[in-house]
Parts: structure tokens; sequence; C-alpha cells
């Protein structure tokens, strides 16, 4: 296997809450442009796994590559920037800076994560979503199919490697659930980012090779 | 898109909470900076008179009346004293120079002092135009009596008796103007000055002219010594009084000081508020963008990036509240100009931002930013990923 184009890999990963719950994870394997899914029931931990993969809390034991970058072995600070740079979040409730404008929230992800500001990107990837002609609208003004695009069009706008999406369709009605994940899929193949979904929603299944059980 | 926008904006979303804390902030710099502006302007006002004069000889009764008529031009004389015993102790060897001023009239509620040439040099006055006076009946007029009475060189007026305005007229003898002054900031500038012999030849008909009178006089002195024993002398010995302008100056200062620090104490309540005021509102907000910060955080935000956008919030009110303040207190001096420049020869510049202000910005500055440091702070413990998952449920 070539090891560059591994995008993600965990091994003995596992996490003790402070209820002393401990949860172990299975080992995953992710190679660029092999979307994966992740799938288990609520309370199985594919949130708390999503944020260890991200760099969200930190790795009490095991470790976490992303490329070749043991992020399990970074500092807070060091985390804040790698994933900046290289991990796109999707979230299950869209949420945004309120005191920005849809395209505002849009740069200020680029501002954040990339630390350069794109415009013309961010408003293409608005328009390849359809919600460029809310750009100036405040993003509560959104419908939630539209939130999700929002979220999307920010996951993608500082051209991540990686991006993973918690429960990205599982609020949406059929429809709309296959349209965020064409979407999705969509993006991030245009973008070059490997997409990595953790949900217990089972019509996402179909659509993907790679998988994991929790 | 950087830090400072994405704070301007978090403020203007939400403008109540700002405008609220932007009041009390503005308050508070207006309210300290016109305390240090009109505190100091009286301050340097009072010096200026001062210069050169160590004490004041005049009729005896209240020591603070005699130095605030015949410094200051603010009130009554205490009356008379004789123009003999003056001179008995303008030779005095502890005596370094002495200039006499009679009192009498008036034109248009503006005192006519009988004086020498010595009295527009003490305030280094220089003439506008004309000359100075050299005989009786002509007059040098102040800066602002010139320009509220129109008055130009080889105008003349008559006196009126005593120093109220439509007293009764001397018609006999009217006065020529012969210099204006240009304005210097001192007394001079509301005065009409001319040769003591006016003052005494316009009474002449009212009474006996054995002896004559001048109202006041003040005293340089040569060294420490005179300021020891002359006094005294004068008190005990004579039949004038005199009375020491520093110790007078002082007492006058302690009146107005418990006023001062009164307001002064109001000012700084007012600041404190504005800076509680931030600090209550960015608590408050902090409870609902807890997830937004979160979620910032997640976008790759640095901890110190969030804790820098919200001290640069609490900069942004302070430095608005600030500049508004600043206006406040400036427009309002400018309003005062006209009043108070007129009653006590205060003048202070709009524009000017003088170094007791900078103090109140940089006091200001600190408060604002001291309230905020606590919320900030707090956004470094956010943890991000309980912050993101506690939201989903």
């Amino acid at each position: 296997m070539d090891e560059k184009s591994i995008v993600l890999r965990t091994s003995r990963l596992s996490h003790r809450y402070a209820s002393d719950e401990k949860l172990t994870f299975p080992d995953i394997l992710c190679q660029k442009g092999q979307h994966l899914l992740i799938s288990g029931k609520s309370g199985v931990g594919k949130t708390t796994l999503l944020h260890l993969l991200g760099g969200l809390s930190s790795v009490q034991s095991g470790e976490v590559w992303i490329q070749d970058h043991e992020m399990s072995a970074m500092t807070k600070s060091q985390r804040d920037a790698f994933r900046g740079k290289h991990i796109g979040f999707v979230f299950q409730q869209a949420s945004f800076i309120q005191s920005l404008n849809v395209l505002e929230n849009v740069l200020a992800a680029q501002y954040f994560g990339a630390k350069k500001v794109n415009p013309t990107f961010a408003m293409s990837l608005l328009s390849e979503l359809g919600i460029d002609k809310y750009a100036k609208k405040k993003t509560n003004e959104l419908s939630g199919g539209e939130r999700q695009r929002l979220a999307i069009a920010r996951a993608m706008s500082t051209s991540p490697d990686l991006v993973l999406a918690d429960e990205p369709t599982s609020s949406l009605d059929d429809v709309n659930a296959m349209k965020v994940l064409d979407l999705l899929i969509n993006e991030a193949e245009k973008n070059g980012a490997t997409l990595v979904i953790v949900t217990h929603d089972n019509r996402l299944k179909s659509k993907f090779e790679n998988q994991v059980e929790l | 898109m950087n830090l400072v926008k994405i704070s301007l904006k978090n403020i203007t979303s939400k403008p109540y909470p700002a405008i609220l804390t932007l009041i009390m902030l503005t308050m508070g710099v207006a309210l300290a900076s016109l305390l240090v502006l009109v505190g100091g302007a009286l301050d340097e006002g009072f010096k200026k008179n001062i210069r050169g004069v160590d004490m004041v000889v005049g009729a005896k009764g209240s020591p603070l009346q005699l130095i605030l008529s015949a410094v200051y031009q603010i009130d009554n004389p205490t009356g008379n004293i004789p123009l003999a015993e003056a001179e008995g102790l303008a030779k005095n060897r502890l005596v370094e120079s002495t200039i006499q001023l009679s009192y009498g009239d008036s034109y248009k509620g503006r005192r006519i002092i009988g004086t020498s040439h010595d009295y527009i040099e003490l305030y280094d006055a220089e003439l506008l135009s004309g000359q100075l006076y050299q005989a009786p009946f002509e007059a040098v007029v102040g800066s602002i009596v010139a320009a509220q009475n129109n008055l130009k060189v080889g105008d003349k007026f008559y006196s009126a008796h005593g120093a109220d305005e439509g007293a009764e007229t001397h018609e006999d003898h009217p006065f020529t103007v012969k210099g204006i002054l240009k304005p210097s900031g001192s007394v001079l500038d509301k005065l009409i000055l001319t040769e003591p012999e006016s003052i005494w030849e316009v009474h002449a008909h009212e009474g006996d002219t054995a002896e004559k009178e001048i109202t006041a006089m003040l005293v340089k002195f040569k060294n420490k010594m005179g300021m020891i024993s002359l006094p005294r002398m004068v008190n005990d010995k004579t039949s004038m009084q005199a009375a020491l302008l520093s110790i007078e100056v002082n007492r006058l200062f302690e009146l107005f000081a418990i006023g001062i620090s009164t307001l002064r104490i109001v000012a700084l309540s007012v600041l404190f508020l504005g800076a509680v005021s931030i600090f209550v509102s960015m608590v408050n907000s902090l409870k609902d963008r807890v997830f937004e910060l979160a979620l910032i955080r997640s976008m790759g935000a640095t901890r110190v990036q969030v804790f820098l956008m919200i001290m640069i919030e609490a900069l942004l009110l302070s430095l608005v509240g600030i500049v508004f303040g600043l206006l406040v207190s400036h427009a309002g001096i400018l309003a005062l100009n006209d009043y108070a420049g007129d009653q006590f020869g205060i003048t202070i510049s709009f524009l000017k931002i003088s170094s007791s202000e900078w103090l109140i910005i940089g006091i200001t500055l600190f408060l604002s930013l001291l309230a905020a440091l606590l919320p900030a702070l707090r956004t470094v413990k956010i943890d991000v990923s309980k912050v993101l998952s506690s939201h989903v449920k």
C-alpha cells in the first residue's frame, strides 16, 4: 500500500469518559478518495470518535494519524493550527457565527483555518451549492437544507484533506438527505478531500463501499 | 476578514447592550475630562493673574475679598487707603516694586482703573492699536471691553459712578480711547486703564481733596523676609490690611476642592460603571456564544485568537466611548468658553488633548480591558469537544 495515499489511520484508539466508562474503537484506515462511513447506534461514541479524529479532544491512548502527521502527539495549539489547515467539519446541527452573513461565515472559516481569505473561491463554493444568492443574508434566514449546504461550503472553503461529518443528514427528510449526501461527496471529490461520515442514518449505507461499524 | 472585523460585527449585530455600555463610558469620559479641563483652566487662570504679585495692600476687611477685587477683579473693593500711607510702604527696603490701583468708575459694567503702565507690563500685555495713555482722561482698553462695546482708538466715552451698569454717569469728563490691548488671557482683557489722576479728578467735586486715596496696591517682595515681616507690619501698624496671595489663593482652592473632589468621585464612578457594564454584557453574551466560540475553534482558531477577539470587542467599545466622551466634553468646553471666558478669563482649546486627558484615556482603556479580561480568559478554557457535542442533544 502506498503510504502517501493514506489520509486517516488510527490504531488501538480508546477513550475513557469522566464517568469511567471506557470505549475502544476499531482501527480505521482510510485512503485518499476512499470515503468512509462509520455507523453505529446512539451512545456508542460516534461523536467522541469524530472529535478524536478531528483533534477537538485529546487522545488518551492509541494513535491518530492524518496523512503523515501524528495528531495524537500534538499539543492543543498545534492541533488547532493543523485542524484549521487540513480538516473541515460538518456538524448535525449546522451552526454559524450569527453576527456574520453567509459569505462572511465562509470567509471566517478561511481566515481561522487557512489563514488566507479567498472570496472568489468562497463565492464559487456558494454557487456550486446553489446558495450564492443568499451570500449577503443572515444565516438564520436560511432553511434547514440551505444551512447544511452552507456548512458544506464552509468545510470545503479551506481545501481540507479530510472532511469529518457528524450526522450530516439525520435531521433531514429522505429527499434532502440524499441531496446533501450527494453534494458532500461531490464537493469532496472536486476539492480533493476525503470524506468521513459518522452516522446512525442507515439510508446512507448503500452509498459507501468503505464502512466501519462501531 | 480579520479579528477586528469579526469583533466589530459581533458588537454591531447586538447593538443594545453595546449602546448601554457606550453611554456609560461616554458619560464617564466626558465628566472626567470636563473636570480636569475646567479644573486645570481655573488653576492656570488663577496662576496667570498672580504673576509677580506677592501681597496686596488695601482697606481693612476680608483678605479674600481684597485679593478677589484687586488681583482677579471679581469682587468689590474693601474700600480706599491713603495714598501717602501706601507710598510709605512702597519705600520699605523689603519691597521690590509696587503697583497702585485706583477704582471708582466703570463703563458699561467694565471697571476703569487708575494705575501706572507697570500694571500692563505685569501681564506682558501688548498694544493691538494706538498707544498707552499719557495724560488724565486718556484710556487703554482691554480686548474684551473693546470688542463688546465696539471701541476704537479715538472714541470718547463717559464713565459711570461705581461698578454697576447704568449708574449715574459723569457727563462732564469724557475719556478718550488712546490704545487697545491684545488679548492676554489676564484680567486686563476686561478692564479699562487710565491715569490715576482721572479717577481723582472725576470725583473731585464729591468731597474734600485734602488727601489722595487709592484702592489697593500690589506688592512684590525683594526676598522671603518680606513675606514674614511685611504683612504683620502693615496689619498692626497702619490703617491698611495686607493679604498674602499664596495663602488666600490656597484658601480659595480649598473652597473649590470639595466640589471638585465630589465631581471627581462621580466621574470615576461612572467610568467604573462603564467598565462593569462591559463586564456584565461580556459575561452575558458569552453564555450565548460559548457554542459559537467552540465552532470558531473547530475551524482552526487558536485559543489566543478567541481571547483576542473578546478583548478587541472591549477595546473597540472603550475607544468609541473615549472618542464620544471627549467630543462631548470639548463641545461643552466650547459652550463654556463664551460664558467662563468672560467671567474668569478661562479659555480652553477645543482640539487639544491635555496630559490629564491622556491619563483619563489610559484609565478608561485599562478599566475596560480589565473588565473584559476575566470573561476573555474563560473562553480559553472552553472544552471544544464537550460544547459541540452537548449542543446536538
